[in-house]
C-alpha cells in the first residue's frame, strides 16, 4: 500500500449481513449477562439483585468455530468444551441497537468477561406461522401471509397453538431438548401489549403448565418486530428464593432499552421432559398483530473468556462453550 | 445375605445428607461435569480396608452353630462442599449464598454426619469426622469449597 494512504475501513455490520445471507456463520445471537447481586456488609452477595441481567436478542455476529464439541473433554470432566472466535459489530454499532443503547439501557456500557452469546445449536421444534393450521384464538380468526400469523385485536384475546403431533415420548409434540424459546411480535398500534405467554405439556392425557407472565404488560412497539427470547429448561432464570424449584423465578424481556420482568410460574407436576400440548400467546388492546419465527431452541453458550480485538470497525471475542445437560441421558433417565 | 456393609454405610451417609438437606444436591461420587449441580456435597469413598480381628476364625454364637469369623474393618471417606455463585439456601427466611452458605454447611453437615444412626445391621464401633480443610475459593470456576475425611469403623463378621 503506497505511503500515506490509509486502509479503507471495513463496514462490519455490512459485512455480517451479506455473510448473513450467503452462509449460516453469520448469525443473529442474544446478548447475556448475568444480574449483579448487591452484597452484604461482610461481602458477601444476598439475593437482592442490584443490576438486572441483560437479555438482548437479535445482534448481528460471526461466528468462528475453532471447535464446537469435544466429547474427550467432556467425558474427562471437563465443563468447557469447545471455543470459537466471535465478531460483534464496533462498539458504537452495538450502542446504536435500542436495547444498548445507554441513553435508554444506562447498564450496557461495554463487552465483558463472562457476557455470553446464546446461540441457536438447532431448532426443536417451531410453532407454524407459515399458514393457520392449529391456531386458535377466544375470538376472531387468523390469517397468515406466508411468514407471520396475522390477528386483529380488539381487546384482550388468547391466541392459542395446538399440536396435533402424537411423534413424542407423552403423547404429543417433542421439546425435550429445548433449552429457550424465541418468537418475534409486531403490533401496527402503539397500545398492543404481550401480558403472558403459556407453555402446556402433557403426559398421558393429563396437562400442565409452565407460565410467563408480565409484571407489567410488554408494550409491543408500533412498526418494528420486537424479538423475545426467554428460557425454558436450563439456564438464565433469575432465582431470589432459595428454593431448586423454578416458582419463583424470573426472566426478562427487554424492548427500547426497559427491562420487563416476566415471572415463570410452574404448575403442580409440570416436568420439562412432558411433550408439547399447546402454547399461547395472551395480548391486549386493539389492532394487529404478526407472529413469526416461533422457536423452541437448543441453545450454545459462548462465554466472552478475552477481547482479541478492538478496532473501530469490529470486536472480536474468544469465546468458550460450556456444556449443558446430556440429552441422552435426560431421555433415559426422565430428568 | 452376603455382607454388604460399605455400601450400607455409603446410603446411609448419603440417606441422611439428602434428608437433612433437600436443597443440596448429594451426590455419591463426583458426577460428570454435565450433570453437576450446586450447592453440592460429594460423599467420595477413599479407602478401605481390614484394621484387627475382634474375634477368633469359625466361632459360634449361642445355640446357633453357624460358625462367623470377624475383623473390625475401616473406610474413609471424603466430604466434599461445593457451592457455586448462584447456590442459594434459605436459612431463616433469609437467601444464603457464597461463603456464607459454605460457613453454613460445614457446620450442619458435622452436625448431620455426627447425629447419623446407621441402620441396626451394622455394628459401627467408632467413626470419626475431622476437621473441614481446603477450604477455599476457586476463582475461575467461581466455586467456593471445603473437604474433610470421615472414617467410620465397622464390626465385619461372617458366616464361613
Amino acid at each position: 500500500m503506497p505511503v500515506g494512504q490509509r486502509a479503507p475501513s471495513i463496514n462490519m455490520s455490512k459485512i455480517l449481513r451479506q455473510l448473513g445471507f450467503r452462509t449460516g456463520q453469520s448469525r443473529k445471537v442474544t446478548y447475556y449477562r448475568a444480574p449483579i447481586y448487591g452484597r452484604d456488609a461482610y461481602g458477601v452477595e444476598n439475593t437482592t439483585v442490584a443490576v438486572n441481567e441483560i437479555v438482548v436478542p437479535n445482534i448481528q455476529s460471526y461466528i468462528r468455530t475453532q471447535v464446537t464439541k469435544d466429547f474427550v473433554i467432556q467425558r474427562g470432566g471437563g465443563n468447557i468444551i469447545g471455543s470459537a472466535l466471535v465478531y460483534l459489530p464496533r462498539l458504537d454499532t452495538l450502542k446504536n441497537f435500542p436495547n444498548m443503547d445507554q441513553a435508554n439501557n444506562v447498564y450496557f456500557n461495554d463487552v465483558e468477561g463472562w457476557d455470553r452469546m446464546i446461540d441457536v445449536d438447532r431448532e426443536i421444534f417451531t410453532v407454524p406461522t407459515s399458514g393457520t393450521d392449529g391456531w386458535s384464538s377466544t375470538a376472531g380468526d387468523f390469517t397468515s401471509d406466508g411468514e407471520s400469523l396475522l390477528y386483529t385485536l380488539t381487546g384482550a384475546q388468547t391466541l392459542t397453538y395446538s399440536s396435533s403431533a402424537t411423534s413424542g415420548q407423552y403423547g404429543r409434540q417433542n421439546i425435550l431438548e429445548t433449552d429457550r424459546i424465541r418468537f418475534q411480535l409486531y403490533a401496527n398500534a402503539s397500545d398492543l401489549y404481550l401480558t403472558q405467554m403459556k407453555n402446556t405439556v402433557i403426559s398421558g392425557s393429563t396437562e400442565y403448565t409452565l407460565t410467563y407472565s408480565g409484571s407489567s404488560p410488554l408494550p409491543l412497539t408500533s412498526g418494528g418486530y420486537i424479538t423475545v427470547d426467554v428460557p425454558y429448561a436450563s439456564g438464565g432464570y433469575i432465582n431470589t428464593s432459595g428454593s431448586l424449584s423454578p416458582d419463583t423465578d424470573t426472566t426478562s424481556i427487554y424492548t427500547s432499552g426497559t427491562r420487563y420482568p416476566y415471572i415463570v410460574t410452574s404448575g403442580n407436576n409440570f416436568d420439562y421432559v412432558y411433550d408439547l400440548s399447546k402454547f399461547d400467546f395472551t395480548l391486549s388492546g386493539t389492532g394487529q398483530v404478526k407472529i413469526r419465527l416461533c422457536d423452541f431452541y437448543r441453545a450454545i453458550n459462548w462465554s466472552v473468556h478475552s477481547i482479541r480485538d478492538y478496532t473501530d470497525e469490529y470486536i472480536c471475542l474468544e469465546c468458550v462453550r460450556t456444556s449443558g445437560k446430556r440429552q441422552s441421558l435426560r431421555r433415559a433417565y426422565g430428568e | 445375605m452376603a455382607n454388604d456393609f460399605i455400601n450400607l454405610i455409603e446410603r446411609a451417609i448419603i440417606n441422611q445428607l439428602r434428608t437433612d438437606f433437600e436443597d443440596v444436591h448429594v451426590f455419591g461420587q463426583f458426577p460428570e461435569a454435565v450433570d453437576v449441580e450446586y450447592p453440592a456435597i460429594i460423599v467420595q469413598l477413599i479407602a478401605s480396608g481390614v484394621d484387627e480381628k475382634f474375634m477368633g476364625e469359625k466361632l459360634t454364637f449361642g445355640t446357633d452353630n453357624t460358625q462367623s469369623t470377624g475383623e473390625i474393618y475401616g473406610m474413609a471417606l471424603t466430604l466434599h462442599l461445593i457451592v457455586d455463585k448462584k447456590s442459594v439456601m434459605t436459612v431463616s427466611a433469609e437467601g444464603y449464598k457464597q461463603r456464607r452458605l459454605l460457613n453454613y454447611l460445614m457446620l450442619n453437615v458435622a452436625n448431620s454426619i455426627t447425629d447419623l444412626e446407621f441402620p441396626s445391621t451394622i455394628e459401627v464401633i467408632e467413626r470419626h469426622l475431622q476437621a473441614w480443610s481446603d477450604i477455599g475459593y476457586l476463582p475461575e470456576l467461581e466455586l467456593w469449597g471445603a473437604s474433610a475425611q470421615y472414617m467410620v469403623s465397622f464390626e465385619n463378621y461372617r458366616a464361613v
